[in-house]
């Protein structure tokens, strides 16, 4: 079976940085929920979701993605995902998200991106 | 009576999917299929089976799925079929369809994925009418260029 998803959560200047590994499908997607689900508890002005280790994934764990964006995004804060491997980067195309995410080739570009807006 | 040349029967667990998509990925090469079209493959009956598994049989774990895969080689060309089938019932086929994807929301790319990444999509009643069965077709396109080993 696909295993649980391994993470690392690190604290960066401003925010934190995950770091996943593993095959990602409707298997494991609650366990990568979760993990994030943590992070975005703290509230991090800056998330970054390194995807180095995940050599595959599915919509279900796409949809996980999708709703800590929409959750960083309407309290004015980042989510930026790093290192997207072929397959992966694959399924962001297909559901035409590759322009929805911010998303770099490296976890240091990552933390050069801007910071969001302050909130009004 | 005609064999499919690779057939699985699975629990609708979650945790067989990765075994069914690495049969699948094994099989799609064998075929004649370069590593980038096996992956959209791969990824979309990863899809189905999720499909069926998650509002086919509303989670339940216990329900079996049929994945019958055969080599291609017709008019077409080469390539691979995947027919899955299931026993869910009462479904209304001309429902299934994919989202705007215009909308950013969670969820609901499964369909979508499907009739993007495969040449032909066929949801049908089974024979018998107990369940759906969908037909998934793959044509290697001969110009497609190789992607490089482990990608």
């Amino acid at each position: 079976m696909a295993e649980e998803p391994t993470h690392t959560t690190e604290t960066i200047d401003d925010g934190l940085l995950i770091c996943f590994g593993g095959e990602i499908d409707y298997s494991n997607s609650p366990d990568l929920r979760h993990v994030i689900h943590q992070a975005l508890a703290r509230k991090p002005d800056r998330l970054i979701i390194d995807l180095t280790g995940v050599p595959y994934m599915d919509s279900s764990g796409v949809a996980v993605l999708v709703e800590a964006l929409q959750g960083q995004t309407k309290n004015k804060k980042q989510l930026i995902l790093s290192n997207l491997q072929t397959k992966v980067q694959g399924i962001f195309e297909i559901a035409r998200l590759d322009t929805v995410f911010q998303i770099t080739d490296d976890i240091e570009q990552a933390k050069q991106i801007p910071p969001a807006p302050p909130r009004k | 009576m005609t064999h499919s040349h690779f057939e699985m029967r699975m629990q609708s667990q979650p945790r067989y999917l990765c075994v069914a998509r690495a049969a699948l990925e094994t099989l799609a090469k064998q075929y004649g299929l370069h590593q980038n079209e096996v992956d959209p493959v791969v990824l979309a009956v990863d899809e189905a089976m999720t499909n069926i598994i998650r509002h086919g049989y509303k989670d339940a774990t216990d329900k079996p799925i049929l994945i019958r895969i055969n080599p291609l080689d017709d008019a077409l060309g080469k390539g691979i079929e995947i027919i899955l089938e299931d026993e869910c019932v009462g479904v209304d086929l001309t429902k299934i369809r994919g989202r705007d994807l215009k909308q950013v929301r969670p969820g609901g790319l499964g369909v979508h994925i499907l009739y993007k990444t495969m040449d032909t999509v066929e949801f049908t009643h089974r024979q018998d009418a107990k369940g759906v069965r969908l037909a998934l077709r793959k044509y290697h396109q001969p110009t497609a260029p190789a992607v490089q080993e482990g990608s």
